[in-house]
């Protein structure tokens, strides 16, 4: 083997993945081509230049705004803040500064000025504004583009299909317009794990190794690469062995990946010893999700968040508009349960058009159960409207917020209530669908024996229950380490109701963000659960937790974290702290 | 002038998603908007001012709107600060 003459580099890697591909170099031009127009101006003239680029650079990112190739809308919102910086007032004046006062052509102008601002940026000290540097250059560059009367396709006329994309540093813009069909992989010199070309590789699925430093300057254009953006290496101009030990690799994880998602979707969600049978559902917040939640292998939806019909609006929806959302909820599952959970707003999410008071402790205060037992019409509008819908399925319904024997019989009987009234009104419901209540609160967690005489089911939730329990408000940054899961009281709580559950025969579900954490999995069984509510997105990965746990382990887990916090259950606080530090 | 303190709640600070949202809204209000964070005072409708004040998560800003309908400014501003954009 002719190891010597393989170029081995090293680097960061971003986005998973093998790709075995041949490489395209973009090459930016040197900015300092645009120094050659410096020369005497007609400063209205190149006002007017100014003008009319902006505006056209402005059309094009909205254009890119606009939903492709299966990138999340997220991560295409990065083009939303690039035209604001097009609009913002601190750059055009100092464009058009710069153009008055020091007579620049246009170009000029805007090329310095994106400098100057990226400088700013560079200085910081938080990696993921640093980058945003990047982001500043890109609209410069976009606007000198546009002035030079280029189009900026250029060099992706050059590619063809396995391409791997070699560059200095990839633009937002750039990434987003890679054609994935052409392109399978991409390595850069700079760069970072925030940068948005790293994330939006991530998002399209394509390996990525990114600050792979001056080693890149050696690849040559055309030259067969190799990229491991799981480990972060690229081997330029690998040897027929190599080759062929990362094709066969690159084969074998393809087959993988479909393969053991096909199969995992078939697969029951069952322990490994067979001993467990586990419900999963999937959490939804509008009917559209609902066939989504169907088609990832949900049994059900545990958890159909009704806000998002409140929300964004003037006034509240009317009977016929939540009837006709829960409907087609309740429609897109057929017989698998739908459990819709009623209003959960007030406290910090108010809404205008119900003129709730300002609250010292909104977390503590009139949310929720409390609001809609307070506000009688529009609970009954709501409830009347779910019990229409559960016509046309499986529905459930579920209170949440419940920390007192007297809240429950309340809202169960503005249930009875509603069910009179519709009566009279000689409108069709369901008589008798299901109703539970949420355990979020430790009140409810600590008597849930008191409680499971009186409802049908349980749904364990999570954020509540650790945010109550442990007194600390998981948004606050200052104290989320403190906002921790594993906390054994917390445990305790979970097991007391899933215990109580039990002695009452009456089912339990858990569809807080614990649930989906299959790092908690395990600890889950453990504990007795045996109904996950999760996102659809993640219920393959709670599942294939689900098929490699052994109940005995599971027990053994479960009894020692009633004693020991196992680990922190919100991982982004420790994430934080470790980007700042880099 | 109608002056809210708010803490913001993005995991990764007010970075590029929520400052978006942030002068967007600001923008589509008369008053004028500052945003001040650690000592420094910004215009509340310039993304790259926003930026350039790096607030991380938990960060305190203190928001001022002065102007016809700086109530609901202030109020709306506060709460775009409060979501948990991640």
């Amino acid at each position: 083997m002719k190891i010597d003459a393989i170029l081995e580099i090293r680097g960061t890697g971003v986005s998973p993945g093998i790709a075995v591909g041949h490489a395209v170099k973009i090459e930016r031009e040197a900015d300092t081509e645009s120094r050659s127009l410096f020369a005497p101006v007609n400063v209205n003239a190149e006002l007017q230049r100014f003008e009319t680029a902006l505006k056209a650079a402005c059309d094009a990112l909205s254009e890119l705004c606009q939903q492709r190739g299966g990138i999340p809308k997220k991560d295409l919102e990065i083009f939303e803040a690039q035209q604001l910086i097009l609009e913002d007032e601190e750059f055009q004046n100092s464009v058009v500064q710069a153009i008055k006062e020091a007579s620049l052509c246009a170009e000029v102008a805007v090329h310095d000025t994106a400098e100057k601002i990226s400088l700013q940026f560079e200085k910081m000290q938080d990696e993921y504004f640093r980058q945003r540097a990047a982001d500043v250059l890109d609209v410069g560059n976009r606007v000198v583009q546009i002035l030079k009367g280029r189009t900026e396709t250029d060099w992706r006329s050059g590619l063809t299909a396995q391409s791997i994309i070699v560059a200095e540093d990839l633009s937002p813009s750039d990434t987003v317009q890679l054609d994935k069909a052409l392109i399978c992989g991409l390595i850069t010199g700079k760069g970072g794990k925030t940068a948005h070309a790293a994330i939006l590789a991530r998002a399209m699925g394509i390996p990525a190794v990114v600050s792979a430093g001056t080693d890149i300057d050696s690849i040559k254009n055309g030259d067969t690469l190799i990229l491991d953006g799981s480990a972060g290496l690229a081997f330029c101009r690998p040897d027929a062995a190599m080759l062929k030990e990362y094709q066969l690799k690159l084969q074998e994880c393809r087959m993988m990946m479909a393969e053991k998602k096909k199969m995992l979707l078939r697969l029951p969600a069952e322990t490994k010893d067979g001993l467990q049978k586990i419900l999963l559902m999937a959490n939804i917040a509008s009917p559209e999700e609902a066939c989504v939640a169907a088609e990832s292998g949900a049994m059900g939806i545990g958890l159909f968040r009704t806000e998002f019909l409140f929300m964004d609006r003037s006034e509240m929806p009317d009977e016929d508009v939540q009837f006709r959302a829960y409907r087609a909820a309740a429609e897109a599952m057929q017989a698998a349960p739908l459990t819709i959970r009623t209003l959960d707003i007030g406290g910090d999410k108010g809404l205008s058009y119900l003129h709730t008071e300002k609250e010292d402790n909104p977390f503590l205060g009139c949310r929720a159960i409390r609001l809609c037992l307070r506000e009688k019409s529009l609970f009954r509008t709501h409830l009347r409207a779910i019990l229409r819908a559960a016509i046309y399925g499986n529905v459930q319904i579920m209170f949440p917020m419940i920390s007192s024997l007297d809240e429950l019989r309340a809202a169960k009987s503005a249930l009875e209530e509603a069910k009179q009234s519709l009566k009279e009104d000689g409108i069709a419901y369901a008589e008798h669908p299901l109703v539970g209540m949420m355990v979020e609160i430790p009140s409810a967690a600590i008597a849930a024996d008191l409680f499971a005489a009186e409802v049908d089911f349980f749904s364990i939730g999570s954020n509540d229950l650790i945010q109550y329990t442990t007194a600390v408000d998981r948004m606050n940054g200052q104290i989320a380490n403190l906002y921790d899961g594993t906390n054994p009281a917390v445990i305790r709580l979970i097991k007391m109701t899933i215990d109580a559950a039990n002695a009452a025969k009456i089912p339990v579900c858990m569809c807080g963000e614990m649930a989906g954490d299959p790092a908690m999995t395990k600890l889950l069984l453990g504990l007795g659960l045996r109904s996950f509510s999760v996102t659809s997105s993640g219920l393959l990965a709670v599942k294939e937790m689900i098929r490699s746990t052994s109940m005995s382990d599971a027990c053994r887990e479960a009894e020692r974290a009633l004693r020991l916090p196992v680990k922190s259950v919100d991982p982004s606080f420790n994430a934080d702290r470790e980007e700042c530090t880099t | 002038m109608k002056k809210v303190t708010a803490f913001v709640q993005s995991s990764m600070g007010l970075h590029a998603r929520p400052a978006t949202d942030f002068v967007k809204c600001a923008k589509s209000f008369s008053s004028s908007i500052t945003v001040t964070h650690d000592g420094k005072t910004v215009n509340g409708k310039s993304i790259l001012n926003i930026l350039s004040l790096g607030v991380p998560h938990g960060g305190e800003v203190l928001i001022c709107a002065d102007g016809s309908d700086e109530e609901r400014a202030a109020a709306l501003l506060a709460s775009i600060l409060s979501e948990n954009g991640e």
